[in-house]
């Protein structure tokens, strides 16, 4: 797909820098999320809350599974859930098996959040959230072989949630810089 | 045309990778070990990222503290305000390096007779929702190794449980996997203190009838030869049938530099601790 759009977009600007100059850009969303994914691990040091992260990267998910997933395919979704997971040294797959049914959803549902108002998308967002921390809860809570206390998770959710707008302005900022859509949907 | 075939191959792979997930949790959970390299060495790639980007960061958290501060000495000197303006900009630059120099220097506070070495280190990355993990810029380039106490000023926080060559994990008490042999200072009962994921671990097994009352003071009892005994944790704040809430002297919130302490101490938990997973 991200190879179609590249000699298409080659196509018009002709040549090979064009050509390399839409595959760059391409990989945009991709670098998205790998910087959200390394900011997920940097000490925010919120003053006496607990250790709390956001979940930064299934913003980004969401946010490019709603409106570019061709540039961000399941594998790179998988390869993004592996390196947080390394990066957190929780359980090796979690976040990837977590991001993978986020984005699976998303994808299949994006049809109706796409063009949608910001509300509606939010919204949805929410949803999402709680339910992909539910999910996680439940199979780390397995993991574990007991249920993990879940306080935790529930202010990381309301914080992923709080924060999802100046996210997403971020990220349509950099979407303009992203390939224009190849094609029909 | 083509479009059914490429979307049954998406699905394929999509299901695949689910498939792979739910494989690697598996695999992760019969073994913890088999992921450690991956682990270490992706820690190692990313520790001067983390590094160069948690700086900023510390330093808008000083800020913010300068700010709160300067406010107040401005309410204070309304009428002076002019005057004192330069005056003002030499003290944020001098409170800046006053907070840093008491948290190196309560760091410094915490000495023991037997400790063979030390290594202080900043603390670079968090681990996730379920993981109480911390990430320091320092490895076994600088003298890290497996299993050495990590303190602050307060007390113990936790032990270090990946050693790469420029950074390590340090496994918090907090965290689910983290055990650690513990006894109440006053009536010296033993137990286990046992992370839950939330800012007070619990202590159990303690022995019966030990009259432990809330406020008394937690150390480490020394027990399975990992942790010296006598190094401070916390004080029990609440008690149920169950066992005791302990708040630990020393949380992770707002922590810049932690030292790890070698005491020499080749225990079984060096070798054989249960990792995070």
């Amino acid at each position: 797909m991200r190879r179609r759009n590249a000699i298409a977009g080659a196509s018009a600007r002709g040549g090979l820098l064009g050509r390399v100059d839409i595959f760059a850009r391409g990989l945009i969303p991709i670098l998205s999320l790998a910087f959200l994914t390394f900011l997920a691990a940097v000490p925010l040091r919120l003053p006496d809350i607990e250790l709390l992260t956001p979940a930064w990267t299934l913003m980004a998910i969401y946010y490019w599974a709603i409106y570019r997933p061709e540039l961000t395919p399941a594998i790179a979704v998988f390869g993004i859930g592996l390196l947080k997971d390394l990066l957190a040294g929780g359980h090796l797959g979690l976040t990837a098996f977590t991001l993978l049914i986020v984005y699976g959803l998303v994808v299949s549902q994006r049809k109706f959040l796409h063009g949608k108002s910001f509300g509606v998308v939010w919204w949805g967002f929410m949803l999402v959230a709680a339910g992909a921390a539910l999910l996680k809860w439940i199979v780390a809570s397995i993991l574990a072989g007991w249920p993990i206390d879940p306080r935790a998770q529930v202010f990381s959710v309301l914080l992923t949630i709080a924060l999802y707008p100046p996210v997403v302005l971020g990220l349509s900022q950099i979407h303009k810089a992203a390939p224009p859509q190849a094609g029909t949907e | 045309m083509a479009q059914p075939l490429r979307t049954l191959a998406q699905r394929f792979t999509f299901v695949l990778l689910i498939a792979a997930a739910i494989a690697v949790m598996l695999a992760g959970r019969t073994d913890p070990r088999i992921f450690e390299e991956a682990r270490i060495a992706v820690t190692d790639a990313v520790a001067p990222i983390l590094d160069a980007v948690s700086q900023p960061i510390a330093a808008v958290d000083k800020l913010t503290a300068n700010v709160i501060a300067l406010r107040d000495v401005h309410q204070e000197n309304q009428r002076l305000r002019l005057e004192n303006e330069r005056l003002l900009q030499w003290q944020a630059v001098a409170r800046q390096l006053e907070i840093e120099n008491q948290q190196l220097q309560s760091l410094l506070a915490f000495q023991r007779p037997d400790v063979e070495r030390f290594v202080t280190a900043r603390v670079i990355g968090l681990g996730g929702t379920f993981v109480r993990t911390v990430i320091i810029s320092a490895g076994s380039q600088q003298g890290v190794r497996k299993g050495q106490v990590a303190v602050t000023g307060n007390g113990l926080i936790g032990r270090v449980s990946d050693v790469g060559s420029r950074s390590s994990r340090v496994l918090l008490l907090t965290d689910l996997n983290s055990r650690i042999p513990v006894m109440v200072e006053r009536t010296r009962s033993r137990g286990i203190l046992i992370g839950n994921n939330t800012m007070h671990p619990r202590l159990e097994y303690l022995s019966a009838n030990s009259g432990v009352v809330p406020g008394d003071r937690v150390v480490t009892s020394g027990d399975g030869g990992a942790f010296p005994p006598g190094i401070p944790v916390g004080s029990v704040a609440r008690m149920d049938a169950q066992g005791l809430e302990i708040d630990p002297f020393a949380t992770a919130t707002k922590l810049e530099f932690l030292r790890l302490l070698d005491f020499g101490l080749r225990g079984i938990l060096a070798e054989e601790t249960p990792r995070p997973r």
